[in-house]
This record gives C-alpha cells, sequence and structure tokens, in this order.
C-alpha cells in the first residue's frame, strides 16, 4: 500500500464533498429547501416525536442492503435516494463506487475504529 | 430447529449472540477474547465462541443479523454533509473511509470467518435494542423504549411488545439526542466518550445541579412527553471532530476539562446538572411510554439505559407494574436483540415467557473453564494453589478472607455478557472497610479514587440495606442505602474542589459501596442465577452478619473484563489482590512466585 494510494480514497471523498454535497448544499439554501433535519426548537410543535419509519418486521425488511458489498450497498443507496426524490444524492453514486474502488486497492488496513470525536456520524 | 447468529460491529463493542429457536445459547464480546476494550473489529473470536458453544458448524447456521442498517446509516452521514457543509469536511472523508469499506464489506468478513457467506440479514438498530429487552423480559405484554446516541436517524424509540411480536410506534431522530447530549457533557467534563458517561454519573453526586436551568433554556428544549430538540449550534458533533464548540465552552465558562487533570468544582456542578436534566428527560420518555402503549411493564435498552440512577428514578417514581432492563443495553446487546427479533419475527419461533423471572439466565452467557482446564493451567504455570473440591467449604474459606480484609478475584461459571461483572469475573471486598473503595480504587483497579463500588447483596437481605423494591440481579438500578444505617457527613467540606474530604468519611455502616449521595448500585443474588456466588455471600454472612460484599468488574481501568484463567491471574498478579479463587482452586498472592519482567504492563491498556 503506498500513500499515493490512501490519498486516492481520501481525495475522492474530498471532491465529493467539494464538488457535489457543497453545491447542493448551497442550492438547496438557495431555494429555500428544508434541512434535512431541524437545528432547534420549534415553538409551534406540541412533541417532537416522529412515527416510526419501520413499525414492524415483514420478511422484506430484514433483507440485508446489498447483499453486504459496497457496490451493492451503493446501489440500494442510489435506489433509495431515487426512490425519494434525491436525484442529485443519487447521482453521486459513481463517485461513491469509485471510493469504494479505492479503498479496496488500498487494501485499508482499519478494523472499524471509529475516532470517538466524530462517532456520531456512524 | 433454527440457529440465527447475530452481530454487531464496526462501531464499539462488538459481540455475538446465538439463538436457537428463540433461546439464547450464548453471547459475547469481542474485547473479552481480544483484549481489546470495547474493540469494534469484526467479532471472529466471539463468534467462534458462540459456534463451539453450541457444537454447531458455521453451515449450520440458518441467518446472520446484522444490528444495523448501513444503507440507513450512509444515507444520514451523506445528509448530515450536505446540511452543515461548507463545514464537516474532514468528518465526510473520515466516514466514508468506514461506511464504504470496512462496514460495507460485511459479506468479504463473513467468508473469511466462517468459510462462506449465509443468509445475510439486517433489523434497525433501535428495533435491535428493543428485541434486546423485550424478549428476554419476564412480561408477556410491555412497553418499549430504547434510548442512545444514534443509530441510523433514530435516537430514541417507544414502541409496545407483545408475545413474539413487536411494534415501534415514534421515535426520535438524529441529531436530536438525549444520549448525544449526556455524551456532550462527558466529553467536555474530561471523559472519554462511549466510555466516560458512567464517570460523569459517578461524578454528579458531588456536585450542584446549579447548570441545570441554563441546559434546558440553552441547549435542550424538552416536551411534556419527554420528546427534545438540541441548540445544534452549541454542539460540534454535527460538523467538527468535537462534541462541543465554542458557544457551548462560553456558556459553562471556558474550554472542555482535559482528561486526567484534577476535576474541579465546576465539573462535579455540571455532571450533577446533566444527570438531573437526563432524569427528568427520562421519566418523562417513561410516562409517555406507558400512556401510548396502555402498558404499566416497561422494557428499556439503549445506551442511555445503563444510566442506573436515572433507572432507580423509573422504578421508585414511574408507578409501574415492572421494569425489565437489558444488562447489555449499549451496542454490543444489539447483537442479541438482532438475533432473536429474526429468530421470532421471521423465523417464527415461538416466545414462553415465566412470569417473574427474565430468560437470560443472569446474563451468564459467555464461556466457562472446567476445574479439569483450570487445574491443567494452573499446573503449567506451576503456581501455588489450594485445592478446596467442596463448594461450602470453599464459600467458608472465601468468606474467612473477605472478613479478615482481603481483596479478592472470583473466577466462577459462564462469564457475563454485558458490562457489569455479577459475580461471574468479580474483584470482592468487605464493605464496612472504611478504606475498602480508596484502595480498591487505586491499588487495584487503578482508577479515579471518586468512583464508587457496587454492593452484591443476598435478595431475601438487600431491605435490610438498601430502600429497594424487588430484585435488581443486573446492578442497573441504584437504591438510598436505609437511612438508619447513613452516617451523617459535614456537607460543608464539599464546597470546594477537593473530593478527598467527603471521601474519606464513613457515610453509613457500609462504606465502601455507599456514594456521597447515600445511594449504592444494587446487585440483588437470589436462588437461581449463580449458586456459587450467592453460597458466599451466605457464607460471608455466616460469618460476620452482613449480607453485602464490594463486587466490581475483574480487570483494572482500560482492560477489558477477564475472560479466561490466563487472564484473572495474570491481572491477580499484576494488582494488590490478595487471594484468587479460580473455580475450586484458591490462590494466595503471597505464595504465588514473583513476576519478572512484567514491569511495563500499565501502559498495555489504554486509559478509559
Amino acid at each position: 500500500m503506498s500513500q499515493t494510494d490512501v490519498e486516492r480514497s481520501t481525495r475522492l471523498s474530498g471532491t465529493l464533498f467539494d464538488e457535489v454535497l457543497l453545491p447542493l448544499a448551497v442550492d438547496r439554501h438557495a431555494a429555500g429547501a428544508a434541512l434535512y433535519f431541524p437545528k432547534w426548537r420549534d415553538a409551534q410543535a406540541t412533541t417532537y416525536f416522529e412515527p416510526s419509519d419501520i413499525t414492524s418486521m415483514a420478511a422484506a425488511d430484514f433483507e440485508f442492503p446489498g447483499g453486504g458489498t459496497p457496490e451493492g450497498l451503493i446501489d440500494a443507496l442510489a435506489t433509495y435516494w431515487l426512490a425519494q426524490g434525491d436525484m442529485a444524492l443519487a447521482a453521486s453514486a459513481p463517485r461513491l463506487r469509485a471510493i469504494a474502488a479505492a479503498l479496496r486497492d488500498e487494501s485499508v488496513d482499519d478494523d472499524g475504529s471509529v475516532d470517538i470525536f466524530c462517532y456520531t456520524l456512524f | 430447529m433454527a440457529y440465527v447468529l447475530g452481530i454487531s460491529a464496526f462501531y464499539h463493542d462488538s459481540a455475538a449472540a446465538l439463538i436457537r429457536d428463540g433461546e439464547i445459547v450464548a453471547a459475547a464480546q469481542e474485547e473479552r477474547f481480544s483484549r481489546k476494550k470495547h474493540d469494534p473489529r469484526f467479532p471472529q473470536r466471539a463468534i467462534n465462541y458462540c459456534l463451539g458453544e453450541a457444537f454447531i458448524e458455521p453451515t449450520e447456521l440458518d441467518a446472520v443479523v446484522f444490528y444495523d442498517n448501513p444503507l440507513l446509516t450512509l444515507d444520514r452521514v451523506v445528509k448530515n454533509a450536505v446540511a452543515v457543509a461548507p463545514e464537516g469536511r474532514g468528518q465526510f472523508v473520515a466516514a466514508c473511509r468506514t461506511l464504504l469499506g470496512t462496514k460495507a464489506s460485511l459479506a468479504k468478513e463473513l467468508e473469511a470467518c466462517l468459510g462462506h457467506v449465509p443468509r445475510l440479514l439486517v433489523t434497525p438498530h433501535h428495533m435491535a435494542h428493543a428485541a434486546s429487552c423485550f424478549y428476554p423480559s419476564p412480561f408477556e405484554r410491555a412497553a418499549i423504549l430504547t434510548i442512545d446516541g444514534v443509530g441510523e436517524w433514530a435516537t430514541c424509540s417507544i414502541g409496545s411488545g407483545n408475545g413474539s411480536h413487536i411494534e415501534l410506534l415514534q421515535e426520535m431522530r438524529y441529531p436530536h439526542s438525549l444520549g448525544l447530549l449526556y455524551s456532550a457533557f462527558t466529553y467536555y467534563c474530561g471523559f472519554k466518550v462511549n466510555s466516560g458517561e458512567y464517570k460523569l454519573m459517578g461524578l454528579a453526586p458531588y456536585g450542584e445541579p446549579r447548570f441545570a436551568q441554563m441546559i434546558r433554556d440553552e441547549l435542550v428544549e424538552i416536551r411534556n412527553d419527554g420528546s427534545i430538540r438540541l441548540n445544534t449550534d452549541a454542539f460540534g458533533y454535527l460538523d467538527s471532530p468535537m462534541m462541543t464548540n465554542a458557544r457551548f465552552d462560553a456558556l459553562f465558562g471556558g474550554p472542555a476539562r482535559k482528561p486526567d487533570t484534577k476535576i474541579t468544582r465546576r465539573e462535579m456542578d455540571l455532571a450533577a446538572s446533566i444527570q438531573v436534566v437526563a432524569e427528568e428527560i427520562v421519566l418523562k420518555l417513561v410516562a409517555h411510554a406507558t400512556q401510548l402503549t396502555g402498558c404499566k411493564n416497561v422494557v428499556m435498552a439503549g445506551g442511555v439505559a445503563l444510566n442506573c440512577v436515572a433507572n432507580g428514578r423509573v422504578l421508585r417514581e414511574s408507578g409501574l407494574d415492572g421494569l425489565f432492563v437489558q444488562p447489555a443495553a449499549g451496542d454490543a446487546g444489539g447483537a442479541l436483540g438482532a438475533a432473536l427479533l429474526a429468530s421470532h419475527e421471521l423465523f417464527g419461533a415461538p416466545r414462553t415467557v415465566t412470569k417473574g423471572r427474565d430468560s437470560l439466565a443472569g446474563s451468564y452467557l459467555g464461556p466457562r473453564f472446567s476445574t479439569h482446564e483450570v487445574e491443567d493451567f494452573i499446573d503449567r504455570q506451576d503456581a501455588p494453589s489450594h485445592h478446596v473440591p467442596d463448594a461450602d467449604e470453599r464459600a467458608k474459606q472465601v468468606a474467612a478472607a473477605l472478613a479478615d480484609g482481603n481483596v479478592v478475584g472470583f473466577f466462577s461459571g459462564r462469564m457475563e455478557f454485558g458490562p457489569r461483572s455479577l459475580g461471574a469475573r468479580s474483584i470482592l471486598g468487605d464493605p464496612r472497610q472504611k478504606d475498602m473503595q480508596t484502595r480498591m480504587n487505586v491499588k487495584i483497579k487503578f482508577r479515579e479514587s471518586f468512583r464508587p463500588f457496587a454492593p452484591s447483596v443476598l435478595a431475601e437481605h438487600a431491605s435490610e440495606y438498601f430502600d429497594i423494591e424487588g430484585d435488581s440481579p443486573y446492578m442497573l438500578l441504584t437504591a438510598p442505602v436505609q437511612p438508619t444505617r447513613q452516617l451523617a457527613m459535614a456537607r460543608g467540606i464539599t464546597d470546594g474542589d477537593d473530593m478527598l474530604p467527603i471521601l474519606n468519611q464513613a457515610r453509613s455502616d457500609i462504606p465502601a459501596v455507599t456514594h456521597v449521595d447515600y445511594s449504592a448500585r444494587v446487585q440483588t443474588v437470589g436462588t437461581d442465577a449463580n449458586p456459587e456466588f450467592r453460597r458466599l455471600l451466605q457464607a460471608f454472612r455466616a460469618q460476620t452478619g452482613c449480607a453485602v460484599v464490594v463486587n466490581t468488574s475483574f480487570n483494572v481501568r482500560g482492560e477489558p473484563i477477564v475472560c479466561t484463567p490466563q487472564d484473572a491471574y495474570r491481572c491477580f498478579m499484576r494488582t494488590g489482590m490478595d487471594l484468587l479463587v479460580l473455580e475450586d482452586r484458591l490462590l494466595w498472592k503471597h505464595e504465588q512466585p514473583t513476576q519478572s519482567n512484567d514491569e511495563q504492563w500499565m501502559t498495555e491498556y489504554e486509559p478509559d
């Protein structure tokens, strides 16, 4: 594993952020679109509970998305985004695949550890 | 017959659990085998143990169930990045590394471990938590409450369980999370997120909740049903590699405490304040859950359910008919819940409920070692030992050692599943001795001296010592020490930064297990789960009149709880323990050979 290889997955992830996610954020902001989540209190709300997405488990709900491979996961996520109408996110699937491929090529020795300071992302 | 293997991994506290037709066969955390605290790696060793316990081959597994949906987690990470951009770039890059690498490659890990990829299933994170507390509970019907940091999008869920069916009704969603709120204060007070929450809870009784109203005004909006919104502008975790930020610092008068620096009055008061707020939220959530479901039996899981002070208040104040908290309430328990859920809901295994008795078998779900295996180990080690095969005589000798002030490492039967030691892998002491808390903290556990120890008490004598109704077999509830046993303390000396004056005061006639607010985290030891441990408590009472012992986990700071006789002996030899009980063998420290070339061991484990 060379340093260059390691930098490739990092670079691709950074590029995805810079070239897709950041412009999307700017566009959404300009269009006055709602954030993906509220950022503070809502004086009108009587409760902050929402209905559960999955209330009970049907057989289909147990199916592992994408069969346990990075490519399968990304394909399933892109389908999910399309179904939600998140076309721009769905269009980022090839970039996500490229990151996954780079990580595989680098044979990143990652034990799944999560930095405690960004653990909320996991 | 259907065998279902549950897995939690790639975050923290990886674990595996094996279910056979709805019955728990085995469950264990990877850290116990790998000796890496909170090990997040694929739980290969734990899986091997589970399969071995059932005497089955990997090909006999009907399914493997993962406890968290990686699609929804990746969805949240990407959408969080969009929400906070242009901030959060570094966080996103770091997240991609794991979410598109290791965590996305479960099939590869399974093939490497099992030789093939079995039928692979998934459960939503909070559904796994819900299953982990409902199915083993002693209730046919129950309200379900799960609270943690975050799993996929959910941070808290409320549901109901009926027979072998679970239904989730409502949830709160990221970034609004009681678990993350508590973790933010854990971080700010200089403790490690994901493991230091327990320390913060232990620190709280030293302080006054003078910041509680500020927390309610500035950081968290609490609705009557317990649902919350956080002021995300004051937290760092959405867009930076920190839990809190400058705005948070400004609220509480400066930056976060640096780890392992002196704890000041501010941290004590912050701990007390967030604990008060957390308890308020949990009590409201429980009330809402019972109202929503019409059920007064409540089951709880998720990391916040390990807050035994809040749990104690729930038991005392919520007017419930019954409360059951999953002892492996954190992510490790997700492995158990995922497997149980698939076993019951997908494979149709019936659920049998025994009234008044859960199906966790005392949480003794891990490996055991036979007396022959122990004997072989001792012979190999050439360690002097005393063979005491008669269980009653053994209990008498160990009880006498405790009564003489000795600290005892106790290794007996199957290892516990979950973060608490419950008498299978425990360090024990006499709670009546005034210096026992400091001695065990500083000379044996090598941890902060303020941290309290828990009592194990014969169930039928619990009310003589503690104001507690019912059983607490998993050490998940705090209860006040009976007022007749309490000794007056000079509260004024707590006004300063120094905790030692109050620590050194005897607070009751069992001071080693009485916290500074006269509370204790109680384990009641009944007749069913652990006869060997119960026999010891009975012998101790017969000799001393005291039905209580100090019970702390068999490890040192930063080390996973011991699993094998080798682990136990190593820990025994490195610490100030006086006696080691390895099943039917007693090993006295003063008879052991001096250990050589072991001076560097204190750097072996990263401080927790």
